[in-house]
């Protein structure tokens, strides 16, 4: 045991001599703390780090109890199952956009239009809705006495319009409002959509 | 009359950087040696030092291990050391030819033996560097156990094992009887 000391000691007193130094380490050590700003705590650095804009970019842990949690996760479910089951309210009106795909307006309001001419074989509307496309809105024939249909989703607001009987005879709505004949001596008709019609 | 580390650190924190002084100087040879002996290059050790202080001094605000500055300090060393040997395995072997170990006037100033300092210096270069550092901060340093798990953040039955198998490692290196 003895010797195991002496060993022992006869290494740690060679280790522990000092390493000779001229004094030029400290002396670099403070020249470098000299060029330093003065210490900051954590919490100053944090601050500097979280002023103006930077808040709301740098990541931060968000503390949240589990059983608050799985009890928010349940609620929000409960409410989006709710919603599922809730009846739904008449389907606003549907026109045709680009491609055939139905394009829902909540303001539109269903204008039916009715065309009485027993001879036609072909009524269309036009108006400034479509663009007085003869081809956009076809009415259909109900039954055997002539009465053309057709109904259509217009916005709040005056309109003008006409048929146009076998694609070449332009005719307006017999009872309705007429307009003067534009430059093309074509006869229209006017109708008010209110906004709820 | 010498004023305590924590007083000196209260000193610099109230804005007066030459207080630190007082902090280099009475630590600087302790972590100097410390360094030279874990890395096995004054140079290096050097360099590792004052990468010390400095993280030392900029984390000051920091500190709150009230009257364990050294410790703390020592703690930063530990870490600055490992990560430098770490570079240091990458460039060269940590272990140096005897022709290239550090002159013995470089290591120590003692008049001691100088053929047993040099054998010495290149057994301690040959340990693992976690068995390096344990037995150092154990015999060397003079800390205890409860202090070096503190410095090391390492269990202290890990540290006890490698004191041990540090020290047989030395004495086998040096030719000396196991003598348990």
């Amino acid at each position: 045991m003895a010797r195991r000391n002496r060993w022992l000691e006869r290494v740690v007193a060679e280790l522990r001599a000092p390493v000779p130094d001229d004094g030029e380490g400290p002396r670099r050590i403070m020249d470098a703390v000299r060029r330093l700003p003065p210490p900051e705590t954590r919490i100053q650095k944090r601050r500097a780090a979280d002023s103006g804009w930077r808040w709301w970019l740098r990541p931060r842990p968000i503390m949240v109890r589990p059983a608050v949690a799985v009890l928010w996760v349940a609620l929000t479910m409960a409410v989006v199952l709710v919603g599922s089951l809730l009846p739904r309210g008449t389907a606003p009106p549907e026109s045709v956009g680009v491609g055939g795909v139905p394009v829902v307006d909540f303001a539109l309001q269903s204008m039916p239009f009715v065309f009485v001419d027993e001879s036609a074989t072909e009524v269309s509307l036009v108006g400034d809705f479509n663009d007085w496309d003869p081809t956009a809105t076809l009415m259909v024939r109900q039954g055997a006495d002539g009465i053309w249909v057709v109904v259509v989703p217009l916005p709040p607001g005056r309109h003008v319009y006409s048929f146009v009987v076998d694609g070449k005879t332009w005719l307006p709505a017999d009872g309705a409002p007429r307009v003067p004949a534009d430059e093309f001596g074509t006869p229209g008709s006017v109708i008010l959509v209110d906004d709820e019609a | 009359m010498p004023i305590s580390d924590d007083d000196a650190i209260r000193d610099v924190l109230a804005g007066n950087c030459a207080a630190f002084a007082g902090l280099v100087n009475a630590y600087y040879a302790s972590c100097l040696r410390l360094a030279v002996h874990l890395l096995g290059s004054r140079e290096d050790a050097e360099e590792v030092v004052q990468d010390t202080f400095v993280r030392a001094y900029r984390g000051l605000a920091n500190y709150d291990h009230r009257g364990h500055f050294h410790a703390w300090l020592s703690s930063i060393l530990i870490n600055r050391c490992r990560t430098r040997a770490v570079r240091l395995s990458r460039t060269r072997t940590m272990f140096r030819p005897e022709g290239q170990l550090p002159a013995s006037d470089e290591t120590a100033a003692s008049a001691g033996d100088p053929v047993l300092r040099r054998r010495l210096h290149e057994a301690l270069q040959k340990l693992p560097h976690r068995q390096r550092e344990a037995f150092l901060l154990k015999h060397v340093e003079g800390w205890s156990y409860s202090e070096m798990k503190r410095i090391t953040r390492t269990e202290i039955s890990a540290l006890k094992m490698r004191v041990k198998r540090a020290r047989a490692e030395l004495r086998r290196l040096l030719g000396e009887q196991d003598d348990g």
